[in-house]
């Protein structure tokens, strides 16, 4: 029991690494209609960023998290501003293959500036936290922690505030956004910001607990699309339980079968629910 | 003079929507344009509040062309649009919607304004806490209406109101726009429906493929036979 109490929590931590790139994919998606598959390169490339704040300066591995952040929320905007703006009102296959063409730039620029091999960030304390005879190591609780508060604040952001409404009348009808006086190319780029540090600190935790390697962009846009789709597109509660549905299974999956299987389960779990609910869990579109 | 269009011209791909349509809206009046589908009356009305990019011509709002800002300006300068077909956030309640009515704003005012605007709207203030989808087509025109009026306009342009609405559903939609005028905003009003448009219009114009065809007076255009045969059905 105590064994699948451990895989529970275990999977529970992945899980927070899946929401935290899928909630960002997910306000891009939902507001901009942009499939950014550059998302989850632009998590490994901060979190390389973190990994040479943390050997190189020896910083604290807390503010290693924060400059990753605040590195991946100026390369998200910058995206938004060359990148995609130029095709905003162009049919969606073109942000469709710039997107596309983004994630491989990205991943091979870091493999050419970090090399390809795999690097993780040295953290110098390492306490483990015992409930009962399941462990919990401090890296993995500061993960949970900022899932929880990043979570949190964006939701409480969307819902209350002014910007947050209005990102929700873009998503909603763009044109009659406009009629209002919202200025749309200002708040594309404050979607981008806000879904690129959620990518941010996603990445930064990656070198942290596991390590970061430069094609782990590609595979994790995949694993947060699928969070996304399992979710039902644009559903915040659904991007959770999709999160940590996958997260789980992954964690059960590995070690009731094979680590040489990890990716599958995922996508299993994918196409299962897609067959009995074709719009996934929470499936309707809007915030 | 509130606004006056001059010799605007609407382009899509280079088919032309809108050619070369001057008209007057008079501070205080109710002005309206009347005209089949496919015209192009909302493509004049995008070319004002700046959705569309207008290929020519010039918009003057009280003394200033107004194309030259941005569409997300627009709303400041005094002129408000309540959009053809309503355009509501429909996940969004009822009071977030008339809060986004009221975003360009920067005074304080704005929560005693939708009180006001509840105590005019009674239906609405019931149903503040309801998403906006949920509601009639009827009561989705009041948060179409009541949306516009949070920016305070000086102007206000509506976009085939009676679009979709029962009758009696339109009388009531009428009497607002016509106490909406009394309490001294300006109307430009477009409308499919010539009957119920020409009967509160200070000055008409007719519009056609051609641009316009015809105006006058309400009383006027009502009479005229050519108005009466065609878009009246008498």
């Amino acid at each position: 029991m105590d064994i699948f109490f451990q895989l529970l929590l275990n999977g529970v931590v992945i899980g927070s690494y899946y929401i935290l790139i899928a909630l960002g994919l997910s306000i891009i998606f939902g507001v901009l209609d942009i499939p950014h598959f550059a998302h989850g390169s632009v998590a490994m490339f901060s979190g390389y960023i973190a990994y040479i704040v943390v050997s190189s300066y020896n910083a604290n591995i807390f503010v290693a998290i924060i400059i990753s952040i605040i590195f991946a929320t100026i390369i998200g905007v910058i995206l938004e501003i060359v990148a995609y703006r130029p095709v905003a009102n162009a049919p969606p296959i073109n942000s469709f293959i710039i997107a596309l063409a983004l994630m491989m730039v990205i991943d091979n620029v870091a493999t050419v500036i970090f090399g390809s091999n795999q690097v993780s960030i040295k953290s110098s304390s390492n306490q483990v936290f015992n409930f009962g005879s399941v462990t919990l190591s401090e890296q993995r609780l500061y993960l949970l922690l900022t899932t929880f508060i990043l979570v949190t604040g964006l939701y409480i952001f969307m819902k209350y505030s002014k910007t947050g409404k209005a990102i929700r009348a873009v998503s909603q009808n763009k044109e009659a956004a406009q009629i209002v006086g919202i200025n749309t190319n200002r708040i594309s780029s404050i979607v981008f910001g806000l879904g690129s540090a959620m990518a941010g600190a996603a990445g930064a935790f990656m070198g942290i607990l596991f390590a970061l390697y430069p094609a782990m962009g590609g595979h994790t846009v995949m694993k947060g699309f699928a969070v996304l789709i399992l979710g039902g597109l644009g559903s915040f509660p659904g991007t959770i339980i999709g999160g940590l549905l996958i997260g789980i299974t992954e964690n059960f999956g590995v070690a009731l079968l094979s680590s040489s299987y990890k990716d599958l389960f995922a996508f299993v779990i994918l196409i299962i629910v897609l067959v009995f609910k074709p719009s996934g869990l929470f499936g309707n579109r809007g915030l | 003079m509130s606004l006056k269009v001059n010799n605007l011209s609407i382009a899509y791909k280079g088919i032309e929507a809108v050619r070369g349509v001057s008209f007057d809206v008079k501070e205080g009046d109710i002005t309206v344009i009347i005209g089949a589908n496919g015209v192009g009356k909302s493509s004049i009305l995008k070319g004002i509040m700046g959705i569309e990019k207008p290929t020519g011509g010039e918009v003057l709002y009280k003394g200033n062309n107004i194309l030259k800002q941005p569409a997300n300006k627009r709303s400041s300068t005094g002129i408000a649009l309540c959009p053809e077909g309503r355009q509501l956030f429909h996940k969004m309640t009822v009071q977030e919607n008339l809060e986004m009515g009221a975003y360009a704003r920067k005074d304080n005012q704005i929560n005693k304004d939708l009180e006001e605007i509840y105590k005019k709207f009674p239906r609405l203030s019931e149903r503040r806490n309801q998403k906006s989808e949920t509601l009639s087509g009827g009561e989705q025109e009041l948060v179409a209406i009541a949306r516009s009026l949070m920016a305070k306009p000086d102007l206000l342009i509506l976009d085939e109101p009676s679009w979709g609405l029962a009758p009696i559903m339109i009388d009531q939609v009428v009497s607002i726009i016509e106490d909406i005028n009394k309490e001294g905003t300006t109307i430009l009003l477009i409308e499919q429906n010539a009957n119920i448009a020409l009967k509160m219009a200070d000055y008409a114009y007719v519009l056609d493929v051609d641009g316009f065809v015809l105006e006058g007076t309400g009383e006027e255009l009502l009479k005229d036979k050519k108005v009466q045969e065609i878009y009246l059905g008498a």
